[in-house]
């Protein structure tokens, strides 16, 4: 990003904040409270500890329902990619959890498995797995049988093979699974933990709403984004750049 | 280079090679196909275009096991493939194409050897993207020889490359290939390229192959003059008109 264009973002941002403060003096309501208000909430809460260790385990599921459905969705896809007896069996099942509401895996992960952790984590990943699946099969199918040949041609070792030419193949559908996944977990992250915990950020967002403290309400809502806006600029988008190196041009 | 009195490495024997092509109709690529090739002979395999010359190379590589015969190799012999593509690796460096499949035992000063007779030493830390097609051949090459092969398998590697890249080509190649002792089979469809590089000259049909002739040579190539080569072209096309 060049300077001016940074520039213009956080005239952005702060134009935002403007345009908010002057809807709160203009409505002047407790139902909407302005950024002030808002920011001291959150100082407030950072100070107790509470916003640190609610935003803590709601983290804590999101990277557990991710690595779950990665690692799961991935080996599935991969070999409904490779084998098309494989892809016959299961691409029925796709279809249906593909179009299975989010919602209704939630409900019937805690009516049989109680209103536990790891009812919550399962319900989450198994929403996330089709979507992993669907594009790791994409992916499979797409590896280059020329490099595949190469492989076999100089008798390559099979871990070999598998780190030095199949996954980094597949890295951009990892990438793509990743990166949809995180925006499709951490929503679904808050959905269950509405539902069935007793804390994490959902629950605390389920509880302002019951006494309609907005200030609270938006108070978590601006501390979850920021949270994973910096998850994305500091560790997604590095490790992303560091894994397509080689696609650089000359200069 | 002769070397008559080697043992043969490769005994070869096909009796049918048929593969479904479009349409999923049978195309009979080889019939009654026998080849004996020499311990660290040049042999060059030469035949009209789509003849089955690749498939013939795949079948000895290993990558096709869907044919009628016998091969006859030894069990654990390490194999150099240069494809017609070069297929490298592009998310590899130079160096980690080079060393990802080179002998277990080749060390440091071995590699910067052949890097440099391959003229590779200044690109070995670039990713194959930025390589023209010439420095990517050589690529190939210097993998292959960095395998250590018993066998060295060329599909035609120096087509599309302009005639000066080629022509270096094919010298770094003699080059590179005399220091090391190394049996090698290679496609091509280029008769003056086939003269200039082999040992001998194994001449194939029209699609089913079969051997047609053989033509050895015996003027060891540092040797070959131009005229030599054209004198051997007539020779041969006089004998085989419709050879490619």
């Amino acid at each position: 990003m060049t300077l001016a264009k940074r520039h213009y973002s956080l005239l952005s941002i702060v134009s935002l904040l403007v345009l908010w403060q002057l809807a709160a003096i203009a409505f002047a309501s407790p139902m909407l409270p302005g950024p002030p208000k808002v920011f001291g909430f959150i100082a407030n809460e950072l100070e107790s500890g509470e916003m640190l260790k609610n935003l803590g385990l709601t983290l804590w599921r999101v990277a557990a329902a991710y690595i779950i459905a990665i690692v799961v969705g991935s080996a599935i896809g991969i070999a409904m990619g490779r084998s098309r007896l494989v892809d016959h069996v299961l691409d029925p099942w796709l279809i249906v959890l593909l179009n299975i509401p989010a919602l209704v895996v939630i409900i019937l992960a805690y009516i049989w498995a109680g209103l536990t952790e790891a009812a919550a984590i399962s319900a989450v990943a198994i929403n996330k797995i089709p979507n992993v699946v669907v594009t790791l099969r994409e992916g499979a199918r797409a590896l280059d049988p020329n490099l595949n040949e190469m492989a076999r041609a100089f008798r390559m070792s099979r871990s070999d093979m598998l780190r030095h030419v199949t996954l980094p193949q597949l890295q951009p559908y990892f990438a793509a699974a990743s990166r949809s996944g995180l925006a499709l977990i951490w929503k679904i992250v808050l959905v269950v933990e509405l539902l069935g915990r007793s804390n994490g950020v959902g629950f605390q967002l389920h509880l302002y709403f019951q006494l309609f403290d907005v200030t609270g309400i938006l108070g978590y809502t601006i501390a979850f984004v920021t949270t994973m806006l910096l998850i994305e600029y500091l560790l997604v988008q590095p490790l992303e750049q560091r894994a397509t190196r080689w696609r650089s041009q000359p200069a | 280079m002769q070397h008559a009195g080697d043992p043969s490495l490769l005994e070869i024997s096909i009796d049918d090679k048929t593969y479904a092509g479009a349409n999923a109709r049978p195309v009979q690529a080889l019939r009654d196909l026998q080849l004996s090739v020499a311990k660290n002979a040049f042999d060059v395999i030469i035949g009209p275009s789509g003849c089955g010359k690749t498939t013939l190379l795949r079948i000895l590589a290993g990558l096709d096991a869907d044919f009628k015969g016998t091969i006859h190799a030894p069990t654990d012999q390490q194999l150099g493939f240069v494809f017609q593509e070069p297929r490298l690796l592009p998310w590899r460096t130079v160096r980690e194409n080079i060393c990802l499949t080179a002998a277990p035992g080749l060390d440091e000063a071995e590699l910067e050897d052949l890097v440099g007779e391959m003229g590779l030493a200044d690109v070995l830390d670039r990713f194959p993207r930025e390589l023209s097609l010439g420095l990517a051949r050589r690529v190939a090459l210097a993998r292959a020889f960095a395998s250590r092969p018993d066998l060295l398998l060329l599909d035609e590697p120096f087509v599309s490359l302009d005639q000066p890249t080629a022509e270096r080509l094919r010298r770094m190649l003699v080059r590179v290939w005399s220091s090391r002792p190394t049996t090698a089979v290679m496609v091509t469809h280029n008769l003056r390229e086939a003269l200039q590089l082999a040992d001998r000259l194994i001449m194939l049909s029209v699609r089913p192959a079969r051997v047609r002739g053989v033509f050895g040579i015996s003027r060891p190539r540092e040797a070959r003059s131009e005229d030599d080569i054209e004198a051997m072209r007539r020779e041969i096309m006089a004998e085989y008109p419709d050879l490619v």
